[in-house]
């Protein structure tokens, strides 16, 4: 039961959340930076325009889930927010799926690539991701019950 | 537990990486393909002009092109399809340009009958489109379409009045003045005008025929002469005019003669 208490006062003490919120920052600003240059990449293709304020909505709440799972981190909301971080990224790709053919124009041309297949493989890549975070998830829960019945023993 | 989410973790962290390599070598390999147009040959015949256009395609990135397919559909202004040609390519091999030698056909025999193009100049549209399967992966198209003037072979065709003048002590000459403009830039009107001068009963009296051979972008200004009895003068009802070339004929104009 000591050993439960201190375990708590160190996880929240006020140097490891500074350090996490550092680490959470960092994080996300690396995710925002790569956002950044693939949407001044992408800029020239007329197929991602329509789309463009679903991939800001998406990539916003993305960098909110990596900013929270970073703070929670050993916490049961780290898994959840896992879970559901996963969840939104297998439903984002499987949504612009449907526009997985785009169109660009090159002086006199207009290019059109059918990138449906790319979607799939980063689609089976969420789902893969999805089946992670739910196993680290059960494995989280399964620990800790463990400690909660090995204290439990130890306590008779 | 631990080992099998650790090789999870391992497992999707390989996929994420092939993945990503893939797409972006992929997609940075679609942007070195380099395509090229050289010098097109033009062969005339009869019923068709051919048109032969080397395309020159260069696969510079890792991955191969399969099944190109480059298509060429020509319109004429109404949007009605006059040609149509295919050239198809089974696979380029990454690192590796391939000539391929594209043949639109225009059906000169067909575009002649038609009298709008005859006398007036037009334009066509030309539909270019190359479908592709870049490494087997990514269906790729491009399309283009340009316009291609089309000059008339008698545009401005007028004909003048017939005048008279003394052939000989025994017929008389009927002058009629022609005039057009060979507008083509593809092809010369070689060939000859036939004047036909005709009575009330419909007979051939007297008749003419001068031979031309009018090269792109030039007018043609010429006289026709007719050759007739001075005694069927007053028979003359009308004269007819026809255009006899390789590529087409016309006729007959008809001018009511009073």
């Amino acid at each position: 039961m000591i050993n439960l208490t201190y375990k708590k006062v160190s996880r929240f003490n006020k140097r490891k959340i500074f350090l996490r919120l550092c680490k959470a920052l960092f994080k996300s600003a690396v995710v925002y930076i790569l956002f950044s240059i693939f949407s001044m990449v992408v800029a020239p293709f007329e197929g991602f325009v329509g789309y463009q304020p679903l991939s800001i909505a998406f990539v916003a709440i993305y960098i909110c889930f990596i900013f929270i799972i970073e703070l929670t981190r050993g916490t049961v909301f780290q898994h959840v927010f896992s879970v559901a971080n996963s969840l939104l990224i297998v439903a984002y790709i499987v949504h612009i799926l449907n526009v997985g053919v785009i169109n660009a124009s090159l002086e006199e041309f207009i290019l059109t690539m059918d990138l449906r297949f790319f979607f799939s493989v980063f689609a089976i890549g969420g789902f893969l991701g999805f089946a992670k975070n739910m196993l680290q998830f059960l494995n989280w829960m399964n620990e800790r019950e463990e400690i909660r019945f090995s204290n439990y023993i130890k306590s008779l | 537990m631990n080992v099998s989410i650790r090789a999870m973790s391992w497992a999707t962290r390989f996929f994420w990486l092939l993945a990503l390599a893939v797409t972006i070598t992929c997609v940075y390999s679609v942007t070195l393909i380099q395509i090229g147009f050289g010098e097109p040959m033009i062969n005339l015949t009869e019923e068709h002009l051919s048109i032969t256009l080397p395309i020159t395609i260069g696969n510079e990135g890792y991955y191969i092109i399969a099944g190109l397919n480059v298509t060429t559909l020509l319109l004429d202004n109404e949007n009605n399809q006059i040609s149509e040609a295919t050239t198809y390519v089974s696979q380029i091999p990454p690192q590796n340009n391939a000539t391929i030698l594209h043949n639109i056909s225009l059906p000169l025999d067909e575009i002649m009958t038609n009298m709008e193009y005859l006398f007036d100049d037009s334009n066509f549209t030309l539909l270019g489109s190359a479908q592709l399967n870049y490494a087997n992966l990514v269906p790729l198209s491009l399309e283009t379409n340009t316009t291609i003037p089309w000059g008339a072979p008698l545009y401005n065709f007028a004909t003048g009045d017939p005048t008279f003048n003394i052939y000989n002590i025994t017929h008389l000459g009927v002058m009629v003045p022609i005039d057009f403009e060979n507008h083509s830039p593809y092809f010369s009107v070689t060939g000859v005008i036939r004047v036909e001068l005709i009575n009330s009963a419909y007979q051939v009296i007297g008749e003419g025929t001068v031979s031309m051979d009018v090269p792109p972008g030039a007018n043609y200004n010429g006289q026709l002469e007719a050759i007739i009895n001075p005694t069927l003068i007053s028979s003359i009802e009308q004269v007819q005019i026809l255009v006899e070339t390789a590529m087409f004929n016309y006729g007959p104009i008809v001018i009511d003669y009073d």
